[in-house]
């Protein structure tokens, strides 16, 4: 008997409270008049993602270091305040926040719990409304900057990255955001993270979107509150569209490093549109860790490396390259390096098995509950959907295009979009692991291999 | 029945459900959760890199880790990585535990058919595995490259390793897990078999399932599997043991080519009586919030903000090495303009008045305590982090049964409690000072 109440009171639990199948997204408008979406979730955080079309690290070349001077001194704090006791007392209300600059938008995401939501936002709209911007912490991070910088060059990876980004860049902003640079901060003064503020964080364009278990009649005081720390101004335009180069040169740095860094890519045609979900969708059995192929290939077959990832990175919300990244035994590189180009030419050639296109999908759809669940994860990617031009009902349309994909598809998807052939950067001791290479001993030596 | 009478309150919407872990048999938990979510399945097994034979390690824990993940068995032809086309599969070593995770889709069964694989896999995982010489031979070689990526490619790792050993030189609490590139290529499977012989025993190990399984089903599932499963006597631990404290430490100076700035750290352990290693544990997760955190007399407000000798890439750890035994380290970039000498005095000057600057006043001390109980409460009733913490604690050797006295261990730890271990810390104790200096010495 008692098993029996046990189990139906456990089947009761199960029937009330299920994972939403899907999300209900709602456009409100608050008593200000501000449009919203609202995400209703279970849970215990409330998160709140403002964003903004924009794109100020790449106005200029000078302007790159905005992407990280910009989190940093507007987490400083108001002026006037203690920023370690504020930081505290934000701790204490299980809240955080944090400010970024992108390339295609700036934006503040922020998250507490419902019964902190309000007396959290009061205090991250001080640090809107009156940040200390101190020149002088600047000059300590700067030169901090600079350190990490030159320290993080000494990395056989980051090294093959600078090299692929001269590769496929053209010089200017956006290959400046991308590639590592000490001096990336020099340019910038405190009053150009203050004429960021001004100029980009706008009440009448930004983009509002709240995930979380607080209602309309809740959630709205709170945004009103903080966006009246806002100014009105007039949207920005976008930046400046960049022209990519061909990824089709094989070449090998020279360094003593304690394993062989290889990253092969492409430029593909996979833009920010939602069917770009195909093109993450299609390398899952390519990369996707032990189940792809690469990791049978380079670990279980050579056991060349401890693991090898194939990713799409985005240059920016419509450019992406795929990069293949291993770091692999030096005895075994060259091995390596054939299987990786064998592994790759079959799958652009063949596309995904009946068998991995299921597996994918069963894991895409299976999953999603997961996602849905997380507050913050959901105000973001609906906030960047919108931004992009996308609908707000981002999970639905998602889910309708995933549930909707045929093998087919995923095939026809990589041939048209992603490159025939890659590109090779290694990092290596010895030039001879990659035969007909352009060879070069120092990043500045990149110009003999017809790279700028 | 308490589980019963909440089960029934939450039909009845009589009160917020808090996820807790449900006791289906000795060995086996369930962290509840709601129709339609993902399974999630760990067996975790309390033996680590601190268990490995005469207390040396060598890596041959992690290397274990491996071969059953990637060895081809009876119950699973292939690599149990691979057990689902659509789950994601992986394992953790650290030096208490070894851990084994599977994450598998909403199935319409709730999965119980992948958990009856699953128990049926790890429950003949206890008995013995399977692994064949070149594929030994392949996983120490991916072992190795692992270590590479981790600690050979990076200066400030190798840097630490030999902090740690040269703090704790006599005890595997000083070692890493991973081991060193030299004792990786010397492991065997004849040692790692040993290892699963010692610590892989029914008595030794958990299985936690979180998912829309019910537990009599689970419960079902799991007696069938692991009956006929002995508890086995375990080997003495030797990380019970406590350090020696009373031979003097080797400062460590490392010159680095990689290195761009210098980097210093102060470390010091010391000797506190303590009865219960839980209550211990309250009392140095408060120290810690507070020195580690950004108040007023906190590592940071002192010496990055206020007297800004240290970089902002300050780190403060206070953990229990040992019974009886516990240790505090700090480390950061030496600021521009700020010479070695003077962060390491001043780390020094705040390790040594910790019982005094250190120590947060009444009012902080209740807000840390409001604080990691609101964090502690929070989990609670997220699912998917009840699941993690409660792994998380069975993993670092606690007892299950002891999971909800947390709370009120934090409510009931006394200022007196916390200045115990911060006089404790700040005492003489076994000291030592590491300095990873660039070779170019570019300031």
């Amino acid at each position: 008997m008692k098993r029996l109440a046990a189990g139906v009171a456990f089947a009761a639990l199960l029937a009330i409270q299920p994972v939403a199948a899907q999300l209900r997204v709602e456009q409100l408008r608050t008593t200000t008049g501000q449009d919203y979406v609202r995400v209703g979730i279970r849970g215990q955080l409330q998160s709140l993602h403002l964003i903004w079309r924009d794109g100020s690290p790449l106005a200029s070349e000078k302007a790159t270091g905005l992407a990280s001077a910009v989190p940093y001194l507007m987490g400083r704090g108001p002026k006037g305040e203690a920023l370690g006791e504020l930081i505290e007392t934000l701790r204490d209300y299980q809240a955080s926040f944090n400010f970024y600059a992108g390339t295609n938008a700036s934006g503040l995401t922020f998250s507490a719990p419902p019964e902190h939501f309000a007396a959290a936002i009061a205090i991250l709209k001080r640090f809107i409304e009156n940040p200390a911007l101190p020149d002088d912490r600047l000059d300590t991070y700067r030169r901090d900057y600079g350190f990490r910088a030159r320290q993080a060059l000494k990395k056989g990876d980051l090294l093959a990255s600078q090299l692929r980004y001269m590769m496929v860049l053209p010089p200017g902003p956006l290959r400046a955001y991308h590639m590592t640079d000490p001096a990336r901060l020099d340019p910038l003064k405190a009053a150009d993270i203050a004429q960021w503020k001004q100029s980009t964080l706008l009440r009448n364009t930004v983009n509002v979107v709240t995930a979380g278990p607080m209602t309309h009649e809740e959630v709205q005081q709170p945004i009103n509150d903080l966006l009246a720390a806002l100014p009105v101004g007039e949207a920005k335009a976008p930046p400046p569209s960049t022209a990519l180069s061909a990824a089709d040169k094989t070449v090998v740095l020279e360094q003593d490093v304690p394993q062989t860094i290889v990253q092969a890519f492409g430029i593909t045609t996979v833009d920010g549109s939602l069917s770009s979900l195909k093109g993450s969708f299609s390398i899952q059995r390519l990369g996707g860790g032990a189940q792809g192929r690469l990791f049978a290939a380079l670990r279980d077959r050579l056991g060349a490396t401890y693991g090898a990832q194939a990713g799409l990175d985005a240059l920016n919300w419509d450019q992406h390259v795929f990069t293949i990244r291993v770091a692999a035994e030096h005895d075994k590189a060259a091995a390596a390096i054939a299987a990786l180009k064998d592994e790759y030419r079959r799958w652009w050639e063949e596309g995904m098995t009946e068998a991995e296109f299921n597996a994918v999908k069963s894991a895409w759809q299976g999953t999603r509950s997961d996602t849905r669940r997380q507050s913050g994860i959901v105000a973001s990617q609906i906030a960047s959907a919108i931004a992009k031009g996308q609908p707000a009902d981002y999970f639905k349309e998602s889910d309708r295009l995933v549930d909707g994909l045929t093998r087919e598809d995923i095939n026809a998807y990589i041939k048209a979009n992603f490159p025939r052939e890659l590109a090779l950067v290694v990092v290596a001791p010895k030039a001879d692991v990659l035969a007909g290479a352009c060879v070069i001993k120092r990043i500045e030596e990149a110009g003999a291999c017809g790279l700028k | 029945m308490r589980r019963l009478a909440l089960i029934a309150c939450l039909c009845l919407g009589l009160s917020p459900a808090l996820a807790e872990q449900v006791k289906i048999s000795d060995r086996v938990y369930l962290i509840p959760d709601v129709k339609g979510s993902t399974t999630r399945f760990e067996m975790i097994v309390n033996a680590g890199s601190s268990d490995e034979a005469g207390g040396n390690v060598t890596g041959i824990a992690h290397y274990l880790e491996h071969l059953l993940l990637v060895g081809r068995n009876a119950e699973h032809a292939e690599s149990a990585m691979r057990m689902f086309g659509d789950a994601s599969s992986n394992g953790w070593t650290n030096d208490k535990a070894t851990v084994f995770l599977h994450n598998l889709p909403t199935r319409p069964d709730g999965g119980a058919a992948d958990l009856e694989k699953l128990f049926g896999f790890y429950s003949a995982r206890l008995k013995d595995f399977s692994i064949t010489e070149a594929d030994a031979a392949r996983e120490k070689n991916v072992v190795l490259q692992e270590h590479d990526v981790r600690v050979q490619s990076n200066p400030t790792s190798l840097f630490y390793r030999d902090v740690s050993k040269a703090l704790i030189p006599d005890h595997p609490a000083g070692q890493w897990t991973i081991g060193s590139r030299d004792s990786i290529k010397a492991m065997t499977v004849e040692q790692a078999r040993a290892f699963h012989q010692n610590w892989y025993a029914i008595n030794n190990v958990w299985f936690v399932v979180r998912g829309e399984i019910s537990p009599e089903k689970l419960k079902d599932i799991s007696d069938r599997a692991l009956a006929g499963l002995a508890p086995r006597q375990l080997p003495e631990r030797l990380k019970d043991r406590e350090p020696a404290l009373d031979r003097a430490a080797q400062d460590v100076v490392q010159i680095s080519g990689d290195a761009v700035r210098p980097l210093v750290t102060v470390a010091r352990m010391v000797h506190i009586d303590e009865t219960d290693t839980l209550k211990s544990n309250a009392a140095v997760s408060l120290l810690a919030a507070f020195a580690g955190g950004r108040f007023t007399g906190s590592a940071y407000d002192t010496l990055v903000e206020n007297r800004r000798v240290a970089a902002d890439d300050l780190s403060v750890w206070i953990r229990r090495v040992a019974p009886s035994t516990f240790a505090i380290s700090l480390a950061s970039s030496v600021a521009v303009d700020h010479t070695k000498e003077e962060l390491k005095a001043a780390m020094t000057a705040y390790i040594d008045t910790l019982a005094t600057s250190g120590m947060p006043d009444d009012e902080r001390l209740a807000r840390l305590r409001k604080r990691l109980d609101d964090q502690w409460t929070r989990a609670g009733k997220v699912r998917l982090q009840a699941h993690a913490r409660f792994v998380n604690w069975l993993a670092s050797g606690n007892p299950p049964g002891r999971i909800d006295e947390w709370p009120h261990l934090l409510e009931t730890t006394t200022r007196h409690d916390i200045e115990r271990f911060a006089k404790g810390l700040s005492a003489p104790g076994r000291q030592l000072a590491g300095v990873l200096e660039p070779k170019d010495n570019v300031q």
